[in-house]
């Protein structure tokens, strides 16, 4: 299912608008897309034959939803060796370093005020991650 | 290792963890739909990976990055909502900077060569994607596209990304610079409302300055937001359409394409 990609140098006329319906545009689609190469790459190298279990480790602040990954894992595994498989995902809360108290803090955003001392910190140490941590194969 | 099934042999790389044995681990056949004449193994087993999920567009990213370093090409990508005035203010760098930097641009969209198409009227080289349902480009895309550009012919190469403020967000496609669009007419609170495409750039520029007072719009506001959710970066304001602010920008262009070429 892979969406078509077209690069064309020379246009010579004006041509109407394509009209795309159906798939929501949305990168969680690429990325489960990614997520499930990695997957069955994985469990045919180990010589399963099928993927029962995928488990993704996502940050708070990765800018990915986990309810449109979960809409995406079901369209993408549809006729792979993943059909029918659960996904798991494990959510990982955004922290902060606080250089002052030399300790981290939980934070929802990428600037924030360490709640112990109040200074302000950018230093993100958590909640990018869009990892697949393991997958489980049978 | 598990005596019935053999699981544990083997694997290359693949590290099989999670294979305690006191875990649930079916070799009976009555959990498979298929028969069982055969003696193939199927147990369950977890293989850890813990690998980034970017890691392929990752790798393309950093190969852009070499080949447009070896080419000492100044390499933007300029990322915004739809309507934020990218391709206006893509096509008055270029008119500015001619005669002085040579500009090229790749341009993306879900559909039509539209903002292609007014590049290219003024004399631009440009390549347009058309990513059909998808919502950013990929470094992949733009080795793909960057091939169809005479690159040696060019100083700067601008990607204009999809006008889209979450999705682009996370892929890297080898620029030096990752430059955010914000217009007049958009509301002070986009940077906290879309941090992680604020907080991945290194230039933020306001477009459309000279509808501000038309829109309202509260510059300080706006200023404190950007600094909130992206302090290190190079804010600019500007009107690409009446010239206001343009100079501060291309003059900035005109030093990070010399640290470029020094490179």
């Amino acid at each position: 299912m892979q969406p078509e990609i077209g690069i064309r140098a020379e246009w010579v006329d004006f041509r109407a608008p394509a009209v795309h319906v159906g798939i929501a545009s949305m990168h969680e689609l690429s990325i489960m897309t990614e997520a499930l190469r990695m997957a069955t790459d994985t469990a045919q190298a180990a010589g399963a034959s099928r993927v029962r279990k995928l488990r993704l480790r996502i940050g708070s602040l990765s800018g990915v939803v986990p309810d449109a990954l979960r809409f995406a894992f079901d369209v993408v595994c549809h006729g792979t060796m993943a059909e029918g498989a659960t996904l798991e995902i494990e959510a990982v809360p955004a922290a902060c370093w606080c250089a002052t108290c030399q300790a981290e803090f939980e934070c929802v955003d990428f600037f924030n005020e360490c709640p112990r001392c109040h200074d302000v910190s950018g230093e993100l140490r958590r909640g990018r991650e869009l990892d697949i941590a393991a997958v489980e194969t049978s | 290792m598990c005596q019935e099934c053999g699981c544990g042999s083997g694997g290359g790389d693949v590290k099989i963890g999670g294979h305690a044995h006191g875990r649930e681990h079916h070799h009976g056949h009555d959990s498979h739909e298929h028969g069982h004449a055969h003696s193939h193994s199927h147990g369950i087993r977890t293989l850890d990976l813990n690998r980034s999920l970017m890691e392929k567009n990752a790798l393309l990213a950093e190969r852009n990055r070499g080949f447009f370093r070896a080419k000492k090409l100044l390499v933007l990508n300029v990322v915004s909502s739809p309507g934020s005035g990218k391709t206006t203010f893509i096509r008055e760098t270029a008119a500015k900077l001619a005669g002085k930097l040579r500009v090229g641009v790749i341009v993306g969209d879900l559909a039509t060569d539209n903002d292609a198409a007014r590049l290219r009227t003024a004399g631009i080289p440009v390549v347009q994607i058309t990513t059909g349902t998808v919502c950013h480009l990929d470094a992949d895309m733009v080795s793909k596209a960057a091939s169809q550009l005479d690159l040696d012919q060019l100083d700067v190469l601008v990607i204009e990304n999809v006008g889209n403020l979450v999705c682009p967000a996370d892929y890297d496609l080898g620029e030096d610079l990752r430059v955010v669009l914000l217009s007049v007419t958009e509301g002070e609170d986009k940077p906290l409302k879309y941090p992680p495409m604020f907080h991945s750039a290194q230039v933020a520029i306001i477009t459309k300055n000279d509808m501000a007072t038309a829109a309202g719009f509260n510059r300080d506001l706006v200023l404190m937001n950007l600094q909130r959710v992206s302090h290190h970066a190079k804010i600019f304001v500007l009107s690409a359409k009446t010239g206001d602010g343009m100079k501060a920008w291309l003059d900035f262009l005109a030093e990070e394409n010399a640290a470029v070429k020094r490179k």
